[in-house]
């Protein structure tokens, strides 16, 4: 698949069919998330993927943000340094964010639908997830065949978003 | 008016964690979103008081949960639509609460 149909085709997917993510797929996707960059080549992220009935549901229920039960979450988190100040919280996000924009365009080709959540209670996934203090829960991508179909929601124009040389200067194609 | 309960302890369970989760993470979320959790919980609530089969008037909450879950998602893209069924939402309540008083006065 061409990359710039990944980009244009994924939806956020938030209805789900109860097929089952094979393994081998679920593998691939954190691989996608592996070669994502970080700053610094610092690769600060760690992946829980959660497929189990009982721990799916669980995450659900705390994360008002999250609709249906999809078929797996990888949650992804930072491992925070000891040391890390605002500006390295900043760059744990951003990592976290590339990485997640791998694991979808990658699921997307492979016919698996997702949505990246910020709106979920932190402090309750981390109970859930048993993660360590020095854990900190950034996103969680939900992931299932998808069960609808939804049309892409308007996009701005280049001309309003994208500026030459200088913001404000018009870009020209 | 029935005394009887429409909730399970297990739909407790889950309102509140809805309802705890979504209490902490609106504090840094858009306060629209805080809106949406609010019409967002009252149709849960109803979808597990639908469960139960114990309510007395099934049909109007029936009703009130479909219009809720049809249009609360315009937040993103039609924000008059979903103020309307905000609006929609609060005076449907007030009507049907409105029949049951009278009702109730009525069978005094």
């Amino acid at each position: 698949m061409d990359v710039m149909e990944a980009i244009k085709g994924r939806r956020s997917i938030r209805q789900f069919t109860d097929e089952p993510i094979e393994k081998d797929k679920l593998e691939r996707l954190l691989e996608a998330a592996r070669w994502a960059p970080s700053g610094g080549n610092l690769q600060k992220w760690r992946f829980v993927v959660v497929t189990s009935a009982s721990q799916r549901e669980l995450v659900k229920k705390f994360a008002p943000g999250i609709f249906a039960v999809p078929t797996a979450f990888i949650v992804i988190c930072a491992e925070v340094e000891a040391d890390a100040n605002e500006w390295k919280q900043r760059l744990y996000l951003a990592d976290c964010s590339i990485a997640s924009q791998n694991i979808m365009l990658a699921a997307y080709e492979m016919g698996i639908g997702t949505c990246v959540a910020l709106s979920y209670a932190k402090s309750a996934i981390s109970e859930i997830l048993e993660l360590p203090e020095n854990v900190e829960p950034m996103l969680v991508v939900t992931l299932g065949y998808p069960a609808e179909d939804p049309q892409p929601p308007p996009r701005f124009e280049l001309s309003e978003m994208a500026f030459e040389e200088l913001y404000g200067e018009e870009w020209k194609p | 008016m029935s005394q009887r309960m429409v909730v399970s302890e297990e739909g407790l369970y889950e309102v509140l964690a809805f309802l705890v989760s979504s209490a902490q993470i609106l504090v840094n979320e858009p306060h629209l979103y805080g809106t949406f959790r609010l019409i967002d919980g009252a149709s849960r609530l109803i979808g597990f008081a639908l469960e139960s089969g114990q309510l007395e008037d099934e049909e109007f909450f029936r009703r009130l949960k479909e219009d809720v879950d049809e249009r609360k998602f315009l937040l993103m893209t039609d924000e008059d639509t979903y103020f309307q069924l905000l609006e929609d939402s609060t005076r449907a309540m007030a009507r049907e609460m409105k029949k049951r008083a009278s009702a109730q006065e009525a069978g005094a």
